[in-house]
């Protein structure tokens, strides 16, 4: 089933290619290029999951786990952090905010699929 | 999902872990075979038939499966005291795990197929059945079928296609803050879907509090799922990956033992009897066996005694199979615990490791040399202190290559069993020092040389029980094998107690090869050396057993190559010891630096007794000859003749004197260097066959050394002195004053 | 978005659920069903409407769970009409047959 989904990025590199994974898989992909840019495409449509880098400036990834636990439409949607493995320390934290989904870069597009499927299948 | 790499690698690491549970179920039945009621013994060796069959399941390997359920069965009725283990059925039981053994070889890593000799195995399974009888027809069919992959799988209509016996079965239980993670079991499910046939699912809501009582966010529910698919237990598990931390996850994999599913039973948290119904209705519990362990565990917690006190009193198990179970348990959770303190590595990861430990020994030491060379005292003080922390690095690396020799000397029980048997010979094996460390490579190295001598001391070193008894010796044969550490080396002993070496056969026999000269006055300690020479054999009948094409001059090699010797204790009428001795590790050595002219080599620290320095003009020319050291004659060689290097130029030269074993050598050289840490470089196939050269390293200041081999310089030097024997009796060097 | 209309005028009464019941409706949903279970102690004869339920997941699913398990342990009967699509699949997927529609609907 189509999902809605919103990639936070900001390398234009691994936007694209969530964005081509997901979109090939038929899944509507809206694109936001950091925490901050994310909050504004929060406005009230409906997103089935996030899909989150962690490293990102303006407002980083556990900021904006923590932003969207805290907005009562958004507080259920699953995320998914993107992860590096010397970024293994952050999980905890990204853990406690709320996020408990994570995938280490780098990753099979398959892989990105399968958890879109479990997660939001 | 996994890749196929990833399922080659799974199917490796089984193939690995089977091999090792193999070698354990031989272990047990050996000693099963001197102490047949042995329950520890028992008992593991069940383990390991259990743990072998439940682990095949998982890769679908469904001939294994069902061979060791044969085999498991049979155990399981030795364990209830059905059956004793005699010793024809142990030797059947030999042959039943070599035939699990050559299953496991042959599991293809790349496609997980396992092709199967069928009549090979019927033949085992009728004599095994012939064995034990009842014991083996007891087992119910539903136990027996096969685990299969279903071709029907995709589809989520109820399979048609394969037994519901061979499906997982899936508990899943989940965290009340599942749904506010934004966790969705139905999205788990589709997923799950996708690897096979969900035959049965149950949504569990037994913990759902009333309608006015519940938080509508929590979860409260669980999941019991029956599924046919040929994914592996990791497949099943990675579907449920981003849970892991807000479920329970019990996984059984098809055709789990009864007792698997009466403890699932026994450990979900529900009191209704949902979860035995689902496992009825997919037919993976009969009722009738169901109604059994729910009896059980309804008495058990009416009356408060443990299970298995129940189940013995109701008489429906002996008191050996509770235990068994419960050690299972122990050793289960044991094992666990200790393999999750261990890495398995790949071996050559290691060797690379090693590979870059040596060139950084080499480089930190170039770096040492360039400082102090400089003279900056910074400097040298922190080369220093980097060479100090690249030796620890060394040592820790090397550490980590080394094993016990134990596994390969437990191997050899068999041997002795089988081979001893098979001569009609009544043999102990002794094992001494197997906790003593070795180099893997080293030890793998060593396998057949082992064989062999083993072999061979019982072939022709042990006397038959009559010979025996009518030298007044005990009617069983001793053998030992003992390993152990000696300066910087270790020492390996094949030692039996049998009629010792018969030095005039082997002094003949060489002189009818032609290996010696009839005249030639040999001492009995180098007539038996004579037996590694190549083709020759005392046996006067080459036997079936140690006849087969490994001869003596094999084993020399091997040892050789390893840089190692060998020696041999025997006296006649009372037994013989062959002693090997070897380098603790091949790759990198505590050398000695010394230097003919412009030609810098190394001798193995380890072999270096002394150092002393002498005049030129004391010497003579020749390259071999005598030393009076301390009143005795010490062989020396002139290395620069040996390798026909320029004559040296120096007046004062040094003599460094190396030892192996009890023999002691000279080595004349112009300039010593002292002590460094060196890594040995195979020589190209150009230099391999240079006599007295085992390898080079290369310096710290980029020059290129050569390693010495003493040991074949040992052998060359006595080649020497005995071939000119006449005139090199006397010492020509008189340095007794040192 | 979602609501029940409650319509206690006829029998069977009458519990019509509307728009989407997901973990973000299910608190909303829960109040609502209890208000009229409360109001309706003594109905024994329910009809539970999903025709006009476009959304259902695990969590609005153990929510219509719960209300069945009550309602059998207050002797009444429920009916249920309606679901399909992604409703009807959730219901099957999770096997609910308590919560299948007495009639199911022919399939597609």
């Amino acid at each position: 089933m189509a999902k809605t989904i919103l990639i936070v990025d900001d390398s234009l590199s691994m936007r694209q290619l969530v964005k081509m994974t997901l979109s090939g898989a038929g899944h509507t992909v809206i694109e936001a290029v950091d925490g901050r840019d994310a909050l504004t495409k929060l406005n009230g449509q409906k997103i089935n999951l996030i899909i989150s880098d962690v490293n990102m400036p303006n407002l980083d990834g556990i900021g904006l786990v923590k932003e969207v636990k805290a907005r009562n439409e958004y507080r259920f949607t699953p995320i998914v952090m993107l992860t590096t493995e010397s970024e293994q320390g952050k999980k905890a934290e990204g853990q406690a905010a709320g996020a408990k989904a994570w995938i280490v870069k780098p990753f099979q597009p398959q892989q990105l699929l399968a958890a879109v499927d479990k997660l939001a299948g | 999902m996994l890749n196929g790499d990833q399922w080659s690698q799974l199917l490796q690491g089984f193939i690995e872990e089977a091999s090792d549970l193999i070698k354990q179920a031989e272990e047990y039945l050996l000693q099963l075979d001197q102490t047949p009621d042995d329950e520890d013994a028992i008992n593991g060796l069940f383990r390991a038939m259990h743990t072998l069959k439940g682990s095949a399941g998982l890769f679908s390997l469904t001939p294994l499966v069902s061979f060791t359920h044969h085999l498991e069965s049979l155990l399981m009725a030795v364990r209830d005291g059905q059956r004793t283990l005699t010793p024809p059925l142990v030797s059947l039981m030999l042959r039943c795990l070599d035939e699990v053994a050559s299953m496991v070889s042959l599991i293809d890593v790349d496609s997980g197929e396992l092709p199967v000799d069928e009549t090979h195995q019927n033949e085992l399974l009728a004599a095994l059945a012939e064995h034990s009888g009842q014991a083996v027809e007891q087992i119910p069919a539903t136990q027996v079928a096969a685990p299969s992959a279903c071709p029907n799988r995709g589809r989520l209509e109820k399979c048609a296609n394969c037994d519901a016996d061979g499906a997982w079965h899936i508990s899943l239980r989940f965290h009340p803050d599942l749904f506010r993670n934004g966790f969705d079991p139905a999205a788990f499910i589709r997923y799950l879907s996708r690897l096979g046939d969900i035959l049965h699912l149950d949504v569990i809501d037994a913990s759902l509090p009333s309608f006015s009582e519940m938080d509508p966010e929590s979860c409260y529910l669980g999941l019991e799922i029956d599924l046919c698919t040929d994914a592996s237990k990791a497949e099943i598990e990675e579907v449920f990956e981003f849970i892991h931390d807000f479920s329970t996850l019990r996984i059984l994999p098809p055709n789990s033992a009864l007792e698997d599913y009466l403890q699932l039973i026994h450990e979900l948290p529900e009191t209704d009897q949902r979860v035995g119904r689902i496992l009825v209705a997919s037919g993976l519990l009969t009722e009738h066996e169901l109604e059994q362990g729910l009896a059980l565990q309804a008495q058990a917690s009416e009356q408060k005694p443990q299970l298995g006190s129940v189940l013995v009193e109701e008489g429906m198990v002996a008191p050996q199979a509770v235990n068994a179970a419960l050690a299972k348990q122990q050793s289960a959770r044991e094992k666990r615990s200790l393999e999750s303190s261990q890495i398995r590595v790949a071996a050559h990861k290691l060797d690379e490791l090693i590979n870059l430990v040596g060139e950084l020994v080499i480089s930190a030491a170039g770096a040492q040399l360039r400082a102090q060379s400089h003279g900056d005292a910074g400097c040298v003080e922190t080369t220093q202190t980097v060479n100090q922390h690249v030796e620890l690095i060394r040592e820790a690396a090397l550490k980590l290559r080394m094993i016990e020799i134990g596994d390969t000397f437990n191997r050899f029980h068999r041997v002795v069993r089988d081979v001893s048997q098979q001569l009609g010979k009544n043999i102990r094996l002794e094992i001494r020092g197997a906790d003593t460390e070795l180099d893997k490579s080293v030890i793998d190295k060593l396998a057949d040389p082992l064989t062999h001598l083993v072999r061979n001391a019982i072939d022709h070193g042990i006397e038959s029980a009559e010979d025996r008894l009518a030298a007044g010796k005990p009617a069983e044969g001793q053998l030992q094998l003992n390993a152990y550490h000696e300066s910087g080396q270790i020492v390996i002993e094949v030692a039996d107690d049998g009629r010792g070496l018969n030095t005039e056969r082997i002094r003949q026999k060489a002189i009818d090869r032609g290996l010696i000269d009839p005249q030639a006055n040999l001492a009995e300690h180098d007539i038996h050396a004579l037996i590694f020479a190549a083709g020759f054999s005392t046996a006067d009948n080459v036997s079936d057993l140690s006849g087969r094409g490994v001869g003596m001059d094999v084993v020399r090699s091997v040892i050789d190559g390893l840089r190692g010797s060998i020696e041999i204790d025997s006296v006649l009428g009372a037994g013989c010891t062959f002693r090997i001795r070897l380098p603790l590790t091949l790759a990198i050595i505590d050398g000695f630096l010394i230097s003919l002219g412009e030609e810098y080599f190394v001798v193995p620290l380890d072999m270096v007794t002394e150092c002393l320095e002498m005049d030129a003009g004391q010497l003579g020319d020749s390259a071999y000859g005598y030393l009076n050291l301390r009143g005795k004659p010490l062989p020396c060689i002139s290395l620069a003749a040996h390798f026909d290097l320029p004559a040296s130029r120096s007046k004062r030269r040094n003599i460094v004197v190396v030892n192996q074993g009890r023999q002691q050598a000279g080595l004349v050289v112009d300039n010593l260097h002292g002590e460094l840490q060196t890594v040995i470089k195979p020589l190209g196939l150009l230099f391999q066959h240079l006599q007295g050269i085992g390898g080079s390293t290369i310096l710290g200041n980029g020059q290129v050394a050569l390693i010495l081999d003493i040991p074949s310089l040992f052998r060359h030097l006595q080649n020497h002195v005995e071939a000119s024997a006449g005139d090199l009796r006397q010492p020509r060097m008189d340095i007794s004053g040192f | 978005m979602f609501d029940v209309r409650h319509d206690s005028q006829h029998q069977p009464e009458r519990l019509a659920l509307v728009g989407s019941l997901t973990i973000y409706e299910v608190r909303q949903a829960h109040e609502a069903l209890l208000g009229a279970l409360v109001s309706s102690a003594e109905t024994r004869h329910w009809l539970l409407d999903l025709s006009e339920l476009e959304e259902l997941d695990s969590a609005g699913a153990q929510l219509l769970l719960a209300l069945q398990r009550h309602l059998a342990q207050q002797q009444a009967r429920l009916e249920v009409t309606g679901p399909a699509g992604e409703v009807l699949g959730m219901l099957e997927l999770l096997r609910l047959q308590p919560l299948y529609p007495d009639v199911l609907p022919a399939k597609a």
